[in-house]
């Protein structure tokens, strides 16, 4: 039992030793124990590692600058932005299209009714209770309200 | 909008109210017994004021739009009231607080 212990170890540090390298079969061996400190620098190669993905990093930085600088990323959003600005833009422009639609089914000119400032068309009408009237007839009163009816109302 | 009961309100500002309807002189007069209107209702059978006032057949059914006028002393109109649909007028209080003062 104990050779082949002995013999799995020994395949296990062969193979330790093949892949990662030499600093694992003299940290393995039980009698250099002090040897252990070599291993630091062992730590130190390790180190180096990392350092570099750090500096690969950074050049990935730089080129997420670098495509800010050519404008892709901006690019990107601006053409889904303009397409919303341009369905807003229509539907600004479908709105207004409706409120015009009954002034031109309508055969008044004014559409929402002469406008407050102009001057009131006078008229001469027969009343049902006798008579004409003209509106400029009533130049002494304060005010005349006119009230336009519909029907039999 | 019930201006007959509320047409003292109008003289006592001095305010003269005009009622016109797009009929021809009988309907006019049935419009104004029905209503017991205090004020004339004028006939305008083939609605050229209605036109000149801009409210003809503008809801599409060939009659006047609901509307008020307010015209002051020197014959301009000061106040106005278009209605948008049949049934859309401007309450009497809303009429006597637009009037021009004295």
């Amino acid at each position: 039992m104990k050779p082949t212990l002995s013999t799995r170890l020994m395949m296990v540090i062969w193979a330790l030793t093949t892949l990662v390298g030499l600093p694992v079969l003299v940290a393995c061996s039980p009698a250099p124990v002090t040897t252990s400190p070599p291993a630091v620098p062992t730590a130190t190669p390790r180190v180096v590692a990392p350092t570099s993905s750090p500096q690969i990093v950074l050049p990935l930085v730089t080129g997420g600058d670098a495509t800010s600088e050519t404008g892709m990323p901006s690019a990107l959003p601006t053409r889904p932005l303009s397409v919303e600005t341009a369905t807003a833009t229509g539907q600004a422009v479908i709105s207004p299209l409706p409120s015009p639609t009954p002034g031109a089914d309508g055969l008044s000119p004014g559409g929402r009714g002469l406008p407050p400032g102009s001057s009131a068309p006078d008229f001469t009408l027969e009343s049902a209770q006798g008579g004409r009237i003209t509106l400029s007839d009533y130049r002494d009163r304060s005010s005349v309200v006119l009230v336009f009816y519909r029907g039999q109302t | 909008m019930d201006l007959q009961s509320h047409y003292q309100d109008f003289q006592a500002r001095d305010s003269q109210i005009l009622a016109l309807a797009v009929h021809n002189l009988t309907a006019a007069q049935r419009v104004a017994q029905l209503t017991q209107a205090p004020f004339p209702v004028l006939a305008d059978p083939d609605h050229a004021v209605a036109e000149a006032y801009g409210v003809y057949n503008l809801l599409g059914d060939h009659i006047a739009t609901p509307a008020v006028f307010i015209v002051d002393s020197s014959g301009e109109i000061v106040w106005s009231y278009v209605g948008q649909s049949a049934a859309d007028r401007p309450g009497v209080e809303t009429i006597l607080e637009n009037l021009p003062p004295e």
